[in-house]
């Protein structure tokens, strides 16, 4: 295993031949056992980052190295290392759940043997035993999910990329791939996660990084997420008719927000501890306002 | 892995997923020039020479149409429906993806040929004799990358899913009525003739013609097969993209 870091992005950018730009200037580095989520509104550049780690997509700007080494100088040994679950990918629907897992042993470069061993374990740590002998085009989106997660451990890639792996699925479901990424986390994976669920964000990360407009915008622990924030007191204002928000303020400390309530005269409201979502809409810049603390 | 390692796995995986729909398309294979066999040897009388003709041309019918669907559709499900995606992550190389689709037109045109062969050979239709099965297979080998490299071209420069689709219906169809294939190519107004030199149907019915009746394979019609077969891999390989 190599002691470089797993992921390194320098000045990565991409530009269109029309000129427009899909990303520009992202620096980031991933740590060894590390699981990073890349959170960001739709098309402001994740899955081009994505794309352009697992080699699908060549920056026109910048540089990515793999385990240490130019990603793009030979795509199909980068690509062995990594586990991806790309976010548009479709299973093969004629074929039974272990004999797609099997078939595609081969492809990633095991042995039968190693296909066998690896096989048992990704039937088992997916929950996917009692589903093995029912072919793909009959199971729910959820086993469709489990499937593409046993492809990506298949062949026990060092590192995992996660393209909006928990997309359509039901609370169940997902917390049961949360258990599956904390796992392989726990045997020391590195994880590079896109979502837009912030609570999953919350659960899983040791960082988190924001893109917006192609730019890698903050970077930071959850912890010094809030830190920067610098508020720790949310007042949601509440429609009295449907109970639906209608604004959102940050605070200090809760006497400023308790103040503030008193002040306002605000009849329907609640009260709450700032989250990493009041952090995105900060930082994506849209419904919040915030009040001064002196 | 080895290159040939690497395409026997992507061939043994599409052969699982397709087995279906490839019995489906291999049943259209034999039951459309089946059914055109029919009335031509209805038409051709008693007449070996003619009922040969109409034979050769329903075989190149079943192998184009039929070879054509199968790379056509699976390239347009792959690229257009996400399985593209898995594959190029897993990872698999262009040049294995690429091989093991034409090698399955490949399989399917010496299937066709070969069982064709073995059934006129019953009627006391054909002649091939040990030559012929070798010319026979060659020109099954032939006519199978021409026909893949087609489809794989149709399906990578297809815009999206319906315009593909669209694509490779409109050229087996389009193909199989204006190559001359049942009949002789001055039959076609000449304006038309330099477009039936492109046709790789054009080629392969004349040699199956001289297979079936035991004859020389024709040198020309051979050449023309493979160039055309060459000319459409390497345009088809050009336009698979696998990195953007």
């Amino acid at each position: 295993m190599s002691s470089e870091p797993p992921i390194v992005c320098e000045g990565v950018g991409y530009e269109y031949p029309d000129g427009t730009r899909a990303n520009q200037g992202i620096d980031l580095v991933l740590q060894r056992g590390e699981l990073f989520c890349l959170l960001g509104p739709n098309g402001a550049g994740k899955t081009t980052l994505i794309r352009q780690i697992t080699t699908e997509l060549r920056p026109t700007a910048g540089r990515i190295q793999v385990a240490g080494r130019d990603a793009h100088a030979d795509p199909v040994a980068t690509r062995r290392r990594l586990g991806v679950i790309p976010q548009s990918a479709a299973l093969f629907e004629g074929l039974m759940v272990e004999a797609h897992l099997r078939l595609f042993g081969p492809l990633k470069h095991l042995s039968r043997e190693q296909t066998r061993e690896r096989l048992a374990f990704v039937l088992r740590e997916c929950e996917l035993e009692p589903l093995r002998q029912k072919r793909v085009r009959t199971l729910s989106g959820g086993q469709r999910r489990k499937v593409l997660v046993a492809l990506a451990l298949l062949a026990d890639p060092e590192i995992l990329i996660l393209d909006e792996p928990t997309v359509g699925l039901d609370p169940v479901a997902r917390r049961t791939l949360w258990s599956t990424i904390e796992s392989q986390r726990a045997a020391g994976k590195t994880i590079l996660l896109t979502t837009h669920y912030m609570d999953e964000a919350e659960r899983l990360a040791d960082r988190i990084g924001f893109i917006g407009e192609g730019r890698l915008t903050r970077v930071g622990t959850l912890a010094s997420l809030y830190a920067q924030l610098g508020k720790s007191v949310r007042v949601t204002e509440l429609d009295a008719a449907d109970g639906s928000a209608r604004a959102t303020h940050l605070f200090d400390e809760l006497s400023q927000a308790q103040r503030f309530v008193r002040d306002q005269g605000l009849e329907t409201y609640a009260v709450g501890r700032v989250s990493l979502e009041d952090i995105y809409l900060r930082l994506m810049g849209r419904g919040l306002s915030e009040q001064d603390s002196s | 892995m080895s290159a040939p390692g690497e395409t026997l796995a992507v061939l043994r995986l599409y052969w699982a997923q397709e087995r279906s729909a490839f019995q489906f398309l291999l049943f259209n294979a034999f039951a459309m020039p089946a059914f055109v066999a029919y009335l031509g040897l209805m038409l051709a009388g008693d007449s070996l020479e003619a009922q040969r003709w109409w034979m050769a041309g329903s075989i190149t019918l079943g192998l184009g149409m039929g070879g054509l669907a199968q790379v056509g559709f699976a390239v347009l499900t792959d690229r257009f429906l996400g399985r593209l995606d898995l594959l190029r992550s897993s990872p698999v190389s262009k040049r294995a993806y690429y091989t093991a689709h034409v090698s399955l037109a490949v399989i399917e045109s010496l299937v066709l040929v070969l069982v064709a062969l073995a059934l006129l050979t019953a009627l006391g239709i054909a002649a091939p004799g040990p030559g012929g099965i070798a010319a026979g297979m060659l020109a099954a080998l032939c006519a199978g990358s021409a026909i893949g490299g087609l489809g794989a071209a149709l399906a990578f420069g297809a815009r999206d899913f319906d315009a593909g689709n669209t694509a490779v219906a409109i050229c087996a169809i389009g193909l199989a009525v204006a190559s001359p294939v049942f009949y002789e190519i001055t039959a076609l107004p000449w304006v038309l003739r330099p477009l039936a030199w492109l046709s790789p149907f054009t080629h392969i019915a004349p040699l199956l013609r001289a297979v079936i009746a035991g004859a020389p394979v024709p040198g020309a019609a051979l050449a023309a097969t493979l160039g055309l077969a060459l000319l459409l891999n390497a345009v088809s390989y050009k336009l698979a993209r696998w990195q953007e």
